[in-house]
């Protein structure tokens, strides 16, 4: 009988341990600035964090259970996670995301497989970075450089331009001294 | 829905045997806040105590167990206040394993219907200390699953509340949508409650 109190006292110590484990766990996920989630093999979302549902437009209830095709772009995910299941894991790899209003986000995925004990992978984690600002920014700098590249061109242009009117000019007054 | 309930009634579900982990009654939590805001908490917990019980959802641990009849007066108040449909009650259900702790122990299991239906029994367990859930027929090629449960005759909204809650817990497997039904059940002459699916 005092085993077994003692075994209840023992289990009691461990599920509380568990219960702040995860409480650490959600809040550390809640912290996190970067969209993260987590699927099953076949890309069900298990779990997602408040930076994925705000990326993503939907809360946690609408998101956990959802394919994850239904969130970005069908075929390029599909196909990193069968390639992250193949790899472990993946980096960088450019998907469009598609918000609930259905407005589109360039994003950048990485994934990695999660495996249990017998080494059978479990599911997969998924980072996603906004590439928003950034792409906004190379859009900026590509038509700045278009700027650039027109002006130079028109700079050498008119450089061409002079230096033909010079060789005109020498041509004339050479003429004009022959005429003298 | 409407189901009947009062003081006695109330006393009576009090003393049906066995427990549930803290976690059925944080995902309730989840989805009343969801839909009914803290507001739709604080009346419930005022009507619990109007049945002479006691249920703080706030304090509420996901891994101690609590009794199962307050479970059962939990659900039944909650639809009542909120005029909740079966349809509302297998929708709470379906929505538990998205918020639930427990749900997360097995998500390693999720890689194939063949190992989750091989956990159900334990999934159970996990949650009730009483009646036993087992699974009977998993036939991929038909698309059609089958689950027994047992010894768990708690009260028809349980039944609404588990078929929401298996039917999730399947579709996050096989990607889609099911159909699914409680076949069979001892509030209807049945001799087990049977649950079937099929997609």
């Amino acid at each position: 009988m005092v085993k077994i109190s003692e075994d209840k006292k023992k289990i009691q110590v461990l599920l509380d341990d568990l219960v702040v484990l995860e409480s650490y766990n959600k809040d550390l996920l809640s912290f996190a600035p970067v969209p993260i989630c987590y699927t099953s093999p076949q890309g069900v979302i298990l779990e997602a964090n408040p930076a994925f549902e705000q990326i993503s437009g939907r809360d946690a209830y609408t998101l956990i259970g959802e394919s994850i095709e239904s969130i970005f772009d069908k075929e390029p995910i599909t196909k990193l996670l069968e390639e992250t299941i193949n790899k472990t894991s993946i980096k960088g790899r450019e998907i469009s995301l598609f918000k609930k209003d259905g407005e589109k986000i360039e994003t950048s995925v990485l994934a990695q497989t999660r495996k249990d004990k017998e080494g059978l992978i479990s599911g997969c984690f998924i980072g996603v970075f906004d590439l928003t600002e950034i792409k906004k920014t190379e859009k900026e700098l590509n038509n700045k450089i278009k700027e650039l590249e027109k002006i130079n061109k028109l700079s050498i242009g008119r450089e061409l331009k002079m230096i033909e009117l010079k060789k005109e000019i020498k041509q004339l007054m050479a003429q004009l001294a022959e005429k003298r | 829905m409407d189901y009947e309930i009062n003081k006695e009634i109330a006393d009576s579900l009090m003393k049906l045997k066995g427990e549930v982990r803290g976690v059925a009654f944080k995902t309730d939590e989840s989805f009343i806040l969801n839909r009914k805001g803290e507001e739709g908490i604080k009346q419930v917990e005022q009507k619990i105590k109007e049945l002479g019980q006691s249920l703080e959802f706030r304090k509420v641990e996901s891994l101690d167990f609590y009794p199962i009849g307050l479970r059962v007066i939990s659900l039944i108040v909650a639809a009542n206040l909120f005029k909740f449909t079966k349809e509302d009650i297998v929708e709470m259900g379906s929505a538990a394993p998205k918020v639930s702790l427990i749900m997360k122990f097995f998500f390693q299991y999720f890689l194939s219907l063949s190992r989750t239906f091989s956990q159900v029994g334990s999934m159970w367990e996990k949650h009730y200390t009483s009646g036993h859930l087992s699974p009977e027929v998993l036939d991929e090629e038909r698309k059609f699953i089958s689950l027994k449960l047992e010894g768990a005759d708690f009260h028809p909204v349980m039944c609404d509340y588990l078929l929401g809650y298996f039917t999730r817990v399947i579709e996050m497997i096989i990607k889609g949508k099911s159909e699914s039904e409680e076949s069979e059940c001892t509030f209807k002459g049945g001799k087990v409650h049977r649950f079937t699916f099929r997609w």
